[in-house]
């Protein structure tokens, strides 16, 4: 090599070639589920990116209905229960709160109409100083929060999940996954992800975790404002305005956890009503469900230390309900003949004070053993 | 060692890092401390004075191309990446 420009070319074709290969295997395993090519049968990574990989699915999903939620609706809503359209998608995110709801509710409505849209609900989205998560990206949205289209938005994760290396990592990390078949089918976890908690000792470190780091949910931010509460006015006056039938329902939590978010008295109560007047305000046709309490089902006792593998029914650990409570929470809603009679109720401004004195009364003379008095 | 350590008051905790981390900040000294850094490899200062100089390092073949065009797609690469989400923030 003897010349300058020779160097040059030989650094420009070398260049290529790498970026090139790197950008072909990225786009080929697509690792988040994003690009849509059919080249691997599983893609562990999109629990970690569920954000990202659910911004562009539901580009493709051409959804009639909408689940939504935090992860305990990812969890445990199928979007494929009998009782749903053919075409629904679980648009629910991990540890969202109501604002990142707001902004995905408004995301899918710019891409399809959704005709239904199901929103499981508790205490902590409406958490006045939460912030939305790290992963979380307002350019990635077809529209702002005023509803101004950003024509842009499928484009911004072409160079992290093309030409970066964390993807290049990730695409390997991919293809070397000889565990179950991760897929997220329709945006519901797969159950495959969750099996790590039928083990007792995760199971029974992830409560002491979620108790441990139980706290009182304030509402109002530290400048005096309710932003979550307003958020969910706004989602509110979104599903109305683009004519989507709104059902809303409370997480059905273990027992335990339900007992942690009315700890401090008043508060929890204080919380749903804020719910029911923002309904009452923005779109009454909305329905309401409250499906917490003291039952055969929120107090499933947990395993004992000395059982090795969890043989509980309902639930993962005390905060993600199974698919099969899912069921019974959407047996209810469309009020299918599988539906569990006094699980879950209907709850409006009337039947409000009714409803907490359910919770009370439940709650007083529950019998079972998992909780103590 | 340990127990006159922890008698001082230190505590011994785990590394906040894997142990393939621990390999690559291995890897990485060693590369700062060993291998020639810009100066050496351009000898740039010494071809300025002009004076009876041993040759580059670096010169216009192949082998340096390749190896620049590489370093260059990884620098490259490292520009941008995507954001997982972090569990411990709820």
């Amino acid at each position: 090599m003897r010349s300058g420009s020779q160097y040059l070319l030989w650094f420009a074709t070398i260049t290529a070639i790498a970026g090139g290969v790197v950008a072909g295997v990225n786009l080929g395993v697509d690792p988040y589920g994003i690009h849509r090519p059919n080249t691997v049968q599983s893609r562990p990574r999109i629990r970690d990116l569920e954000r990202m990989h659910k911004a562009h699915a539901i580009a493709d999903a051409n959804a009639e209905a909408l689940l939504l939620g935090n992860s305990r609706v990812i969890v445990g809503l199928d979007p494929h229960h009998p009782a749903l359209p053919a075409t629904t998608y679980n648009l629910a995110i991990s540890a969202s709160n109501i604002y990142e709801t707001l902004r995905y509710f408004q995301h899918a409505a710019a891409l399809c109409s959704p005709r239904l849209v199901i929103l499981g609900i508790d205490p902590g989205m409406f958490e006045g100083d939460s912030l939305p998560e790290v992963d979380f990206s307002e350019g990635r949205l077809a529209v702002t929060r005023d509803g101004r289209p950003q024509p842009g938005w499928a484009r911004t994760d072409l160079a992290p999940t093309i030409l970066s290396a964390s993807a290049f990592v990730d695409s390997a990390r991919t293809l070397a996954w000889r565990g179950p078949s991760i897929r997220y089918p329709d945006g519901m976890r797969d159950e495959a992800l969750m099996t790590p908690y039928r083990t007792t000792r995760k199971l029974l470190a992830e409560n002491e975790r979620w108790k441990s780091r139980s706290r009182e949910i304030r509402l109002g931010d530290r400048n005096g404002r309710a932003p979550q509460v307003e958020a969910f006015g706004e989602l509110l006056r979104a599903c109305r305005t683009n004519g989507a039938r709104l059902v809303i329902f409370t997480n059905p939590v273990h027992a335990e956890l339900l007992d942690l978010m009315r700890m401090k008295p008043g508060a929890y109560e204080d919380w749903m009503t804020r719910v029911v007047a923002a309904i009452d305000a923005e779109y009454p046709a909305a329905e309401l469900w409250d499906f917490c309490g003291y039952n055969e089902i929120t107090c499933e006792p947990f395993p004992g230390p000395d059982e090795p593998v969890s043989k509980m029914r309902w639930y993962w650990e005390i905060s993600h309900y199974r698919r099969e409570v899912g069921d019974l929470v959407l047996d209810a809603l469309f009020s299918r003949p599988e539906a569990r009679p006094g699980f879950g109720r209907r709850v409006t401004r009337e039947t409000l004070a009714e409803n907490f004195e359910r919770l009370n009364r439940e709650r007083a003379s529950t019998r079972f053993a998992a909780i103590s008095k | 060692m340990a127990p006159v350590v922890e008698n001082l008051g230190w505590k011994f905790a785990p590394l906040p890092c894997s142990p393939t981390d621990v390999a690559f900040l291995i890897v990485a000294l060693l590369v700062a401390l060993l291998a020639p850094n810009t100066e050496e490899i351009f000898r740039l200062a010494q071809r300025a004075r002009a004076s009876e100089v041993a040759p580059p390092l670096w010169r216009l073949s192949r082998g340096w191309s390749t190896a620049c065009a590489l370093t260059f797609v990884v620098a490259l690469l490292h520009l941008t990446g995507v954001t997982e989400f972090l569990y411990f923030q709820f």
